[in-house]
């Protein structure tokens, strides 16, 4: 039950990423677009792209240490024993649960602070730029307390072929 | 003492595992305690490092090289290098590094070569009797020219980390002709090694044959020619470029080819936004971890202990490239340029050298770190797609170790390579 909800919001979460990726592509395209036939360039496009592109960022950083996959030094550690192993990935994985703690709880104090400023050329406050990083820790803090209790494995890579 | 903390433990975290990007960020954490530095800080450095306009370009050379792997051109360039150095004696060493010359123009990701070109050239130099250790090294040598060959989001990472006085095209302009050269260099030595192993030769090509060959490679090199010649001729910033090639990848790839169906779009993005994840995570963390260096003043206890012991400036010039070289064996790209530079980058200036010609020199020493272990992004994905350890791979690659080096100290003390082609259109 608990599963299917949390992959449930993986794959939500991934699907709204993807569209900002379009979306930031298309807009950008606009703007030439929009410079050498309509011989205006719309302001609002470089900072909505940006936003875009942080909250892209941060919700990267949580999907990849949600499924482990940022660059990591494995040639050290392949050669302890298998009991150690085993026990600096827990260790590992226990760091990533704290960054991502750190995350939510600083990201939320300073989402708060900046909710009086506002980001220049949107009028939109500062607070929506910095919330994406509370979300990421959050993203990151329930995926992984859920992965020590056993209860969430992970997702399956699907056939994402090469070829 | 502080200092001691931050870097032993980045070390330590590092050496058990810890994701490199999450290292940097746990021990500007644990720092921040120890100065009593509001948490709150680091957040907004972390977010501060992202949030940039020059670093919009980045997604875009991803998802642009990627469309145009999965839409079919890395085959396309292979057929065109075949046709042209195909037969010469260890004709796929060559054509391998050919392509990879002509894949770094589109693509700008040393990791994205070796993977690309590598899943094709391999099983293809196996199948005609090279030997996995040459195959792999050749391929994961070849793709580090991908850094150096604009378009190169490394590039942008590094006027980022300047302090934004450099401009991103006099970088890209300066690359070109270090980047041939490497090139040039890296074919030299897979065919000297080819006719010491007695490879075989592709058969020589028709005039026919060339011409198709290019016009079937034509469309994907015009995104080559639509970033490069947008950013040139200032009608497109980076920015644009990049998106306008990524439109320009995905109408010739997905409408007019149609060798893959629409629906390949999806896993196109989804490689794109890991890649992409994976960046900006190391941008964020090292913008805080080098946020605490300066603040601990290590930047400029640095200069004065270097410049106290000599000022010679070759000396010098050869202690910045060691110093670039050994980070590079143990750490990743992006985190190298951005914490190092605001500590060297004042010491090259201070012995006359330009920022873009530094800035190339650097490229070229992690060109070096991509394939040196025990971290080199490209050596392990070569490897991993030839099924061969990497100790063997590099037993392998020694010579062309030995190459890289000469082309690098060559264009660390005859700036005018580097500069020349900047020079003209700056």
């Amino acid at each position: 039950m608990i599963e299917n909800i949390l992959l449930k919001t993986r794959k939500m979460t991934e699907y709204v990423v993807f569209s900002m990726i379009i979306i930031m592509t298309l807009i950008i395209c606009y703007q030439v677009f929009s410079r050498f036939v309509l011989n205006y360039t719309p302001t609002w496009i470089q900072p909505l792209s940006l936003l875009l592109m942080v909250w892209i960022g941060f919700i990267g950083v949580a999907i990849g240490i949600q499924d482990n996959s940022h660059i990591q030094i494995n040639l050290v550690v392949s050669k302890f024993p298998k009991t150690i192993q085993i026990i600096l990935r827990k260790l590992q994985r226990f760091l990533a649960l704290v960054f991502g703690l750190f995350m939510l709880v600083e990201g939320i104090k300073f989402s708060y602070n900046m909710k009086d400023s506002y980001i220049s050329g949107l009028s939109l406050p500062s607070a929506v730029l910095y919330a994406v990083v509370p979300l990421s820790g959050l993203l990151v803090f329930v995926y992984l307390l859920f992965e020590f209790t056993g209860k969430w494995h992970g997702v399956e890579e699907e056939g994402v072929g090469e070829e | 003492m502080v200092i001691v903390t931050l870097i032993g433990l980045f070390f330590v975290l590092m050496i058990i595992g810890v994701p490199v990007a999450l290292a940097m960020g746990i021990t500007s954490i644990v720092v921040a305690f120890q100065l009593d530095i509001p948490l709150s800080m680091l957040v907004q450095r972390m977010v501060a490092g992202v949030n940039s306009f020059p670093l919009l370009a980045i997604p875009f050379f991803i998802l642009a090289g990627e469309i145009m792997n999965t839409g079919g051109i890395s085959k396309r360039l292979v057929n065109l290098s075949d046709v042209i150095v195909g037969r010469f004696r260890g004709g796929l060493g060559i054509v391998n590094v050919n392509t990879s010359m002509l894949f770094g123009g589109i693509s700008g990701s040393a990791l994205a070569d070796a993977s690309s070109i590598g899943s094709i050239m391999i099983p293809m130099m196996k199948k005609k009797g090279y030997d996995t250790d040459y195959a792999v090294a050749v391929t994961v040598s070849g793709a580090t020219q991908g850094i150096i060959i604009p378009p190169s989001h490394n590039m942008i990472i590094y006027a980022l980390a300047a302090g934004g006085g450099i401009s991103i095209s006099s970088l890209f302009l300066a690359g070109i002709v270090p980047g041939i050269l490497l090139g040039i260099a890296l074919m030299v030595t897979a065919y000297i090694i080819a006719v010491k192993r007695k490879y075989p030769a592709e058969k020589p090509s028709t005039f026919k044959e060339v011409l198709i060959a290019m016009k079937e490679a034509v469309p994907g090199l015009m995104t080559g020619v639509i970033i490069i010649g947008g950013i040139m001729t200032g009608i497109f910033t980076v920015t644009e470029s990049a998106a306008i090639a990524v439109a320009y990848a995905f109408i010739t790839s997905f409408v007019f080819n149609r060798e893959v169906p629409i629906s390949r779009i999806i896993p196109v993005i989804s490689r794109t936004f890991k890649t992409l994840a994976m960046v900006l995570f190391l941008i964020a963390t090292s913008s805080g971890f080098a946020w605490l260096l300066a603040l601990l003043r290590v930047p400029a206890l640095v200069s004065e202990k270097l410049l106290s012991l000599t000022n010679n400036p070759i000396i010098i010039t050869l202690i910045l490239i060691v110093i670039l070289l050994f980070l590079g064996t143990i750490l990743d790209v992006a985190p190298i340029i951005l914490i190092t530079t605001p500590i060297l980058l004042p010491i090259a200036i201070s012995i006359g050298m330009d920022p873009v010609h530094y800035g190339i020199v650097m490229m070229m020493c992690m060109a070096i770190g991509l394939v040196t272990p025990p971290v080199g992004g490209a050596l392990f994905v070569g490897s991993a797609i030839g099924k061969i350890p990497v100790e063997n791979v590099v037993k392998a690659l020694l010579p062309f170790y030995v190459s890289m080096i000469v082309i690098l100290l060559f264009i660390a003390f005859v700036p005018q390579i580097v500069m020349f082609i900047p020079n003209i259109f700056g």
